[in-house]
């Protein structure tokens, strides 16, 4: 037995042409918005393009602070050996030299102010990128907070969470955690702490010819000249390295006595 | 015969819409894989792009820890490409633009380099640089940028 299902009648076949009609028309509309609606299909075709364009902005920021930390290191430690800061507060100039008697106990805290000022003020300086307005970005609002180990800089700042999203027909939103926190070392720099400095100093001034006394700190990474005069040593220390400080390429003079 | 003749009519109408089915199909085909084209297209501008700047940012990166002999001051001093650009008033473009020519030399005509007033390589690829900004003090940066074309590379080989 043969059994058929047909559709009977003409208001069965406007039914059925109707809701064939119905699909086509949909689909048509579904397939034209998804060609038509520009913002959408643009937006989910740039948005790996952001985050990459993103990621390359991180990159840059990284750069400039890092840049930014060694020139603000540097300044520092020339402000503070200028002034003679690394001493305790009782130890007096003789001869024009400072007698290194005690080492500042708040070397470390001092040090540490002093790069922190510097490198909030560069890093307020870092200019806007395009995506800032889009991205609210802000690397120039970043504040780091600067701590001084025995051999080790930490510079130290808040995570920041960068957000990019987009409305539309293919609606996208990421966030992306970055840490811009780093931490610098002495030897990176081509210096040594002053308390590395004191340690040496007091070790060599064993020693009983001038020469020897120059050899022996000359392993810091300053050379150095010395005096003897009565029962004292006069220490001329000029770092190896120059610095670029203010405007100008400088070296890192040290001057102090025993 | 009456029969045969609604049999024939349904068999028409059968074929008629199996056509137009086949049809509806085919463009529905050739759009998805226009729309697909385009997407992997734009996405392998945006990788080839991406490649391009990172690229020239680690080369920008090695070329400003470039140490160069010079005398500054009248003192002769190993100093570096992005501490010469920082002092840079003018009288360094030369020496800069030559270190430029000389570290880049592989890159052929493929990458322009600008700092300040100094501008080297293929302007073509002016617009398609990564921008690094260098802290001279506080108040003052320098930008320098570089820009490098994978794709010329691989034809020059």
């Amino acid at each position: 037995m043969i059994i058929k299902f047909q559709i009977k009648g003409k208001k069965a076949q406007l039914i059925g042409l109707g809701l064939a009609l119905i699909v086509l028309i949909v689909s048509g509309i579904a397939l034209g918005k998804f060609i038509t609606a520009k913002t959408g299909v643009a937006d989910l075709f740039n948005s790996p393009a952001k985050i990459l364009e993103l990621k390359q902005e991180k990159e840059k920021f990284e750069f400039y602070a890092r840049e930014s930390a060694i020139l603000a290191v540097a300044e520092a430690y020339r402000e503070i050996a200028d002034a003679g800061g690394f001493t305790g507060s009782d130890c007096m100039v003789e001869s024009g030299y400072l007698k290194f008697c005690d080492l500042n106990p708040n070397i470390n805290e001092e040090f540490s102010s002093e790069i922190e000022a510097k490198m909030n003020k560069f890093v307020s300086a870092y200019p806007n990128t395009k995506l800032d307005a889009e991205l609210n970005l802000e690397f120039n609002k970043i504040t780091y907070k600067v701590s001084t180990q025995d051999k080790k800089i930490n510079l130290d700042s808040e995570k920041k969470q960068l957000k990019g999203s987009a409305e539309g027909f293919f609606a996208y939103s990421f966030t992306y955690d970055f840490l811009p926190s780093f931490s610098l070392s002495f030897d990176d720099l081509n210096l040594n702490s002053f308390k590395e400095i004191k340690a040496k100093a007091e070790g060599c001034i064993k020693l009983e010819k001038t020469g020897d006394i120059e050899t022996c700190m000359n392993e810091l990474q300053f050379n150095s000249a010395i005096k003897k005069a009565e029962s004292k040593v006069y220490f001329d220390l000029i770092s190896k390295k120059r610095y670029f400080i203010g405007d100008a390429y400088k070296n890192i003079v040290l001057k102090f006595s025993y | 015969m009456k029969n045969k003749k609604a049999d024939m009519g349904e068999t028409i109408t059968l074929i008629i819409a199996t056509t137009i089915i086949f049809f509806i199909l085919i463009i529905f085909f050739y759009l998805t894989n226009a729309i697909a084209d385009f997407k992997f297209k734009k996405h392998a501008e945006v990788v080839a792009d991406y490649s391009n700047k990172e690229h020239a940012l680690i080369s920008l990166q090695a070329f400003l820890q470039t140490p160069l002999k010079t005398e500054i001051g009248g003192i002769k001093s190993n100093i570096l490409v992005k501490d010469l650009m920082r002092i840079n008033t003018g009288s360094y473009d030369t020496m800069l633009q030559q270190e430029a020519s000389e570290i880049f030399k592989p890159f052929g005509i493929c990458y322009f380099i600008s700092v300040g007033n100094l501008k080297s390589g293929n302007s073509n690829f002016a617009s398609k640089m990564i921008i690094l900004n260098l802290p001279v003090n506080s108040e003052k940066n320098v930008e320098v940028g570089l820009a490098v074309n994978s794709q010329c590379l691989e034809n020059l080989k």
